[in-house]
Order: structure tokens, then sequence, then C-alpha cells
């Protein structure tokens, strides 16, 4: 038969204390990196700087990222622009 | 109206009491005067007219305006008590496929000539009712209770905002359905735990009221009963809302009488 302890020395996580610790887990994973993908067809070099231009600079105004942590992606199938642009949250 | 507001209340998950912060909200700025526009993006599975108490008065929907054979002045449905409060109701036949995003984009546009304040009540979920429910919208008000579920589909839903060019400044935050009793034994996150996981701003805290079942019961929105005692959280969040910065923690004082004194009260029927 196992013996029970109905005391432990050792200090137990309150049920807040865990609750705090699983919600910034869930959150946090999303918050880390977003990333988001659009494709486009027949753009030039210049088009194709100025949307990413574009992308890093609304990043930084409206989700209060810094520009070093808005990372854009660009790869070229034929004619199909994809950029990537991976922004990460603090 | 030039400087008509549209706010959109969603959540992710269903039950944590958007249609009661919708109504209540909305009836409290109706009550400083303003004219207030309701209207029921939950397409199939209406409840606002209910919580109103309008149920019997809606002739027509959403749905009418939306194909047309009706004006939206003309579809929508004054309050029995607060004459400023109007609601545009949502259909039970209908589905959510027959509106789009430029319905609702025209729809609001149209009211919003009329209304100071408009606020739409987003179904539950990530669907076509989302989307269609948050295109028109300048700030969106997301509820969550203090539980980890609704707390991850706020923040899924803050994300899917993020991505439709909501900026953090038209995203805010209130917390329904909370007991103070439980996060102060430690047993219940609290409102600036759930304001700093998610970043953004609290607009509200709602403490857990039994009397939010009464009022539904009775059709009217809990705020026309000046001595209910929670009123005075949807107050101040109307007062936010107008640029009044109220402390947050004047949503929740008062609110946690339990023990004997509590009991007592309970017992005898007190609000």
């Amino acid at each position: 038969m196992i013996p029970v302890a109905w005391w432990s020395p050792a200090k137990k996580d309150s049920n807040r204390d865990i609750a705090v610790k699983r919600m910034n887990d869930l959150v946090t994973n999303r918050r880390e990196a977003c990333a988001t993908a659009i494709k486009f067809e027949n753009k030039s070099e210049e088009e194709i700087e100025s949307i990413v231009t574009y992308i890093k600079d609304y990043a930084c105004r409206n989700l209060s990222v810094n520009e070093k942590d808005v990372k854009v992606h660009i790869s070229k199938d034929g004619n199909i622009v994809t950029i990537i642009a991976s922004i990460a949250y603090k | 109206m030039d400087d008509s507001k549209v706010f959109v209340v969603t959540s992710g998950k269903g039950g944590v009491g958007k249609t009661t912060v919708t109504a209540n909200v909305g009836a409290c700025l109706a009550l400083l005067g303003y004219n207030v526009c309701l209207i029921d993006a939950d397409i199939g599975l209406k409840n606002l007219d209910l919580v109103l108490g309008l149920e019997n008065r809606v002739v027509y929907t959403i749905i009418d305006v939306v194909r047309g054979n009706k004006d939206p002045l003309e579809a929508v449905v004054k309050h029995k008590l607060l004459k400023n409060l109007n609601l545009l109701a949502s259909s039970q036949i209908a589905n959510k496929d027959m509106v789009s995003e430029q319905d609702m984009i025209n729809l609001v546009n149209e009211l919003s000539k009329h209304y100071h304040y408009i606020i739409i009540d987003c179904p539950a979920g990530i669907e076509r009712g989302f989307k269609n429910s948050i295109a028109p919208a300048q700030q969106a008000i997301i509820v969550t209770t203090p539980e980890l579920t609704a707390i991850s589909d706020a923040d899924r839903v803050i994300g899917m905002l993020e991505n439709q060019g909501f900026s953090e400044q038209r995203v805010s935050l209130i917390v329904n359905r909370l007991k103070p009793r439980m996060v102060q034994r430690d047993k219940m996150v609290s409102p600036d735990e759930i304001k700093n996981a998610l970043a953004v701003e609290l607009l509200g805290v709602v403490p857990d009221s039994e009397e939010i079942i009464v009022s539904t019961n009775e059709g009217n929105p809990l705020v026309l009963d000046e001595k209910n005692r929670l009123s005075v959280p949807f107050k101040n969040i109307a007062q936010r809302i107008l640029g009044n910065p109220i402390p947050i923690s004047e949503d929740i004082s008062g609110s946690s009488e339990d023990g004997f004194l509590g009991f007592i009260k309970k017992l005898l029927g007190r609000r």
C-alpha cells in the first residue's frame, strides 16, 4: 500500500499562478511571430520594393514594432512574386 | 452624422456576454442622450432583440435591408423605454452567406447619417459573420471572461483584427464575469494579467452576477435600473468611450459582497 502524505514541504503553485502561466504560454505563441503571405503577378522590381517599404512602414506605424522586427521575404516563380511578411512582437 | 462612431463587439468564443455588453453599453450611451443604433449581426442565431425585450416588435430585419426591400431606417425598432436606443434586428431563418462585407459597409454608412453611435453585435466564431461585422467598424471591443478558453480565442481574434488593419488604438478589452473573490483567493486571473497577456487597452471590467439573467428574463437592459450595482461598470465603460478616464478599479468596487453580509443580503433578495 502506498502511503499518502497529507502534508508536503514543497510549495505548490496557486491555481491562479498556473492559469497565468498557461495563459501567457497560449498568447505568446501567437504574439512571438505573425507571418502573412501575399502573391502578385507581373510586378516590376520598383513596385515590389515599394510594397516591401510600405509593409515595413505600416507595421512600424500601426503595430508598435521596430523595423528590425519586420522581416520581408520575397520569392519569385516565373512572373508570380510571393512576399511573406513576418512580424515579431515583443 | 459626421462624428458617428462605429463599434463592433466581438470575442471569438460564444457565450462570453457580447450581446449583454452590446445592449447595456448601448443603453448607457442612449441614457446620456446620444442616438444609438445596435445591429444584431448574428444572422441565424439572433439574441439581441430578446435581451432588449423587442422580439415582438421586430417586423423587418437586416436581410430585408440588404435585399433592398426596406430602407435601414424603416427596419430599425425603437426601444420601449429609451426612445433613442434603436435595434436593427437579425433574421432567424436567414444564413450568414446572405450578407457580404460590402453590404454591411453600405448599411452602416447609411445608418451613420442618423446615429451618434452604432454598435454591431458580432456572432461567435471567426468566419463570414465575423468578417462582415468588423468590415464597417472603426473600433473593436473584445469581450472575454477570465477563463483560458475565452482568453485564447480573444487572442486569436485580436490577431485577426490586426491582420485586417486594426491598430492597437482601435482595439479595447472588456473582462466580463469577473469573480473578485476568486481573484483575491488566487483562483482566477486578474483583469490586469489578462490585459498584459493580450496587450490591449482595458475598457472595463464587469463582475459576475445573477442579475444579468434576471434582466434578460425581463427584457430590459439592467442599466435602466439605477439602483442596480451592476449598472456601474457599464456606465463607466460608456464614459470611457466618450473619452472620460474613469479608473478601472471603480468597476468592481462594492461588487464583492460575499461572506456573511453578502449571504444575508442575498437571502433577503436585496440588490
